[in-house]
């Protein structure tokens, strides 16, 4: 799910990064800030259970 | 407008007129007293009733008012959204797996005759797939018109680069994160998060910005939903109520409790005239059920407050099953259950315990009540992502007709949601995916010989043929709803091939010098265990690719990154015309680079490599789960015996359409940039594929 967020940018770096966000292949600026977000995140954030994430594959028809 | 002014005035008015009924009913107002004290229960009842029916009645005058303004809107605006457009309408029929092969054998004996008309009248093509050839990829294609390092999607599975762990590639569900401890209880403070890692945008959003509908029916890879203008039920990705993608429970009086593939087995035990057992439900829950024989062909179920009916053979209906999830709280789901052994050892067979669409414990829809909608329509339906229990058949949990009856049934409730949406729809976009078509050729692809034929003596030899011709009347059926304003497509992801020999890519990368294991361990567990990761160069899990342990990406990578490109150009040299040391063909006719056939912000999340494999062979069981075995290759002995995790170019899948188009080599991405140029819109830049373009006749 999405939620609305107001976060003030500085003008000059969100207009460089307007002019590249589909050079770069993405679909928006909201999709490359989100993209930036995560991978500073993940080095950040603790990894989730293992086991757990296995489990949830659990069912999935083309693994055993 | 000041709404919230508006709203506290039309309550003021509703409370004095309740508040003078009131009086007058109770007979205040004439001082008669006879009547019975009312309590308020009875007074909140009324002013709920009240309130309906005064809003209702607003609602209705207000509607009747602005009719005319509404039509002006819609007429001045229509003509500027449908201006350019060439079509009303499109019809996207999505055929999971349908294999040019076979369609094209069957065509030209005249045994698909709807499709057959359709490639008359407009064109039929071999449609390139995605590389990798698997679904998740290639329906993300499909909706987003990018190649898989712009949408994220390069397998089922991902791989966190912190410790080497597998997940579901394209959605993590996290669970609530604030808790109030009661007990043994934990009550929930927050929603439990949902993310889509699916990544770009699908045509249908672009479509709705114009204000141009669609109706999206279970295409792989939505779940969960998002917001856009339009309707949208999730598919592939949707777990059952336990979170699992989807875990049978097998139940017999002479079953020792385990885990089997894909399920639980557990015990029934024996209690006068019937027996007893307790299906498992979320965290730890269970529901206790009994089963009671009350004539020598007829059984009843006793669950959850419940009585149903069972035969040998024959499944329940869809029984709605609630399980404890804390105090004074229950989370819903649905199940189905088949008798499948009565004498003299009794065995039941349970689905997975799905999301129930009237009440489901995670979004499945968009607007949230369209799940809810289709339920009350058209009866409960199976929401889990892949609901064709597959591993049941493989386990034996289920014979194959029980396999088949269930994907009937599950391919029966697609049609209804279908040809609903079908009706409704006078302008705008319907797509709907039909799995059928994809696991069933996955569990009978045995019943085919070497060449694809059907084997004379096979038990189940015409499965594959009548599934196809099956599809063919679903295409026949949907003719009615196709004008001339109306662009129909049938189209299949990929195509098929038969499953006989496994690859171990892990071992091959051990025998030859890449992967490591620990000292002490002679063979690795599921998901690496037993790897050492500071000796090993390369690894694989999953079905489509080749990962290097890169230094600065793998948390233990040793690979530095000025030597990728050299490691990589030197196991695409030794793994492509890998020979399969039984029978001496080549089992990998191509490996590809993935820095060379993708491109976009994603590369990065990629396998490194994408080994080709040829017709007969996949990654085997071992291998996708991240294992090693003791030998290299492997005979594949289960039900599932039909895959497409193959070079690509082995396993097309088919377009048709109803229109002729100027359609050299298309390929999926070039489905959603063909929807935007059929409605007059602009394809955006970051669209890899290309519109097929009308052809003037």
């Amino acid at each position: 799910m999405r939620s609305t967020v107001t976060i003030k940018l500085n003008k000059s770096l969100c207009e460089r990064a307007r002019a590249l966000v589909e050079k770069a292949g993405y679909s928006s600026l909201e999709e490359f800030i989100e993209h930036a977000m995560e991978r500073d995140l993940a080095t950040l954030e603790d990894a989730g259970s293992k086991e757990e994430l296995i489990r949830k594959l659990e069912g999935l028809g083309y693994l055993k | 407008m000041n709404v919230a002014g508006n709203s506290r005035r039309l309550t003021y008015i509703c409370a004095a007129l309740w508040i003078l009924c009131s009086l007058h009913s109770t007979g205040a107002g004439t001082g008669t007293l006879e009547h019975a004290y009312v309590g308020p229960g009875a007074g909140f009842a009324f002013i709920g009733s009240f309130l309906t029916i005064v809003l209702s009645l607003l609602a209705s005058v207000l509607s009747f008012l602005i009719w005319p303004f509404r039509i002006l809107w819609l007429a001045v605006t229509r003509k500027g959204r449908f201006g350019k457009a060439q079509v009303k309408k499109i019809i996207f029929l999505g055929l999971d797996g349908l294999d040019p092969k076979l369609t094209e054998r069957w065509m030209a004996e005249g045994k698909l005759p709807n499709l057959s008309r359709l490639r008359q009248e407009g064109i039929y093509r071999r449609l390139r797939t995605t590389c990798p050839p698997l679904s998740p990829v290639a329906w993300s294609t499909f909706a987003t018109g990018v190649n898989p390092a712009k949408h994220n999607i390069f397998d089922f599975l991902n791989r966190d680069l912190r410790n080497y762990a597998p997940e579901l590639s394209s959605a993590r569900v996290r669970p609530a994160t604030r808790f109030w401890q009661i007990g043994k209880w934990r009550i929930p403070l927050s929603r439990p998060s949902v993310e889509l890692r699916r990544k770009s945008e699908p045509f249908w959003k672009i479509l709705g910005r114009n204000a141009i509908g669609s109706t999206i029916l279970r295409v792989p890879i939505t779940f969960p939903p998002e917001r856009f203008n339009g309707r949208l039920l999730s598919a592939m990705s949707t777990p059952d109520l336990r979170g699992t993608q989807g875990s049978f429970s097998w139940f017999s009086t002479a079953a020792e409790p385990g885990a089997t593939e894909g399920g639980l087995r557990l015990p029934l035990r024996r209690h006068g005239a019937g027996v007893e057992g307790r299906l498992p439900g979320p965290d730890q829950s269970q529901l206790e059920f009994r089963l009671r024989r009350t004539t020598p062909d007829d059984w009843e179920l006793d669950i959850d407050g419940q009585t149903c009916r069972l035969k040998s053979g024959e499944y329940t209906p869809w029984l709605r099953l609630r399980f404890a999830a804390g105090p004074l709280r229950k989370v819903r789901g649905i199940a189905r259950f088949l008798l499948t052994v009565t004498d003299p050892e009794i065995a039941l067979y349970a689905t997975p315990i799905e999301l129930d669409p009237e009440n489901p414990a995670l979004p499945i829809s968009h607007p949230g009540y369209y799940a809810a909608y289709l339920a009350k329509l058209l009866g409960t339906y199976a929401t889990l992502g892949m609901a064709e229990d597959t591993w049941a058949l493989n386990e034996g949990a289920i014979d194959e007709e029980a396999f088949l009856n269930q994907a009937k049934s599950i391919q029966a409730e697609r049609e209804g949601m279908f040809f609903n949406a079908l009706e409704r729809t006078r302008r705008g976009v319907v797509a709907c995916v039909f799995d059928t078509t994809d696991r069933v050729q996955h569990m009978f692809y045995r019943q085919l010989d070497a060449a694809g034929h059907q084997a004379e003596d096979a038990p189940y030899a015409g499965v594959i043929e009548d599934l196809y011709r099956d599809m063919d009347r679903i295409v026949g059926n949907t003719f009615r709803h196709v004008d001339e304003q109306t662009a129909f497509f049938v189209l299949s992801d990929h195509g098929f091939c038969s499953f006989q020999r496994g690859v171990n890519l892990n071992s091959w990368l051990r025998d030859n010098g890449y992967l490591a294991l620990l000292e002490e361990r002679s063979e690795s567990g599921d998901y690496f265990e037993g790897i050492d990761w500071d000796r090993t160069r390369a690894y694989t899990f999953g079905l489509s690719g080749i990962y290097l342990n890169l230094q600065g990406r793998e948390a233990h990578g040793i690979v530095p990154k000025n030597e990728a490109a050299a490691l990589k150009a030197e196991l695409i040299a030794k793994l492509t015309g890998l020979p399969d040391p039984r029978t001496g063909d080549v089992s990998i006719l191509n490996v590809y680079d993935s820095a060379t056939v993708y491109k976009g912000p994603y590369l990065q999340a990629a396998p490194d490599l994408l080994p080709g494999f040829a017709p007969g062979y996949r990654t085997s069981w071992s291998a996708a789960v991240g294992k090693t075995a003791a030998s290299v290759f492997e005979d594949n002995h289960k039900a599932w015996s039909g895959d497409h995790c193959v070079d690509p170019a082995a396993v097309p899948g088919v377009l048709f359409a109803n229109r002729k188009l100027a359609a050299h080599d298309p390929g999926i991405e070039d489905m959603a940039p063909t929807v935007l140029d059929l409605f007059g819109l602009p394809i955006p830049k970051w669209m890899d594929g290309r519109a097929l373009s009308p052809v003037l006749e």
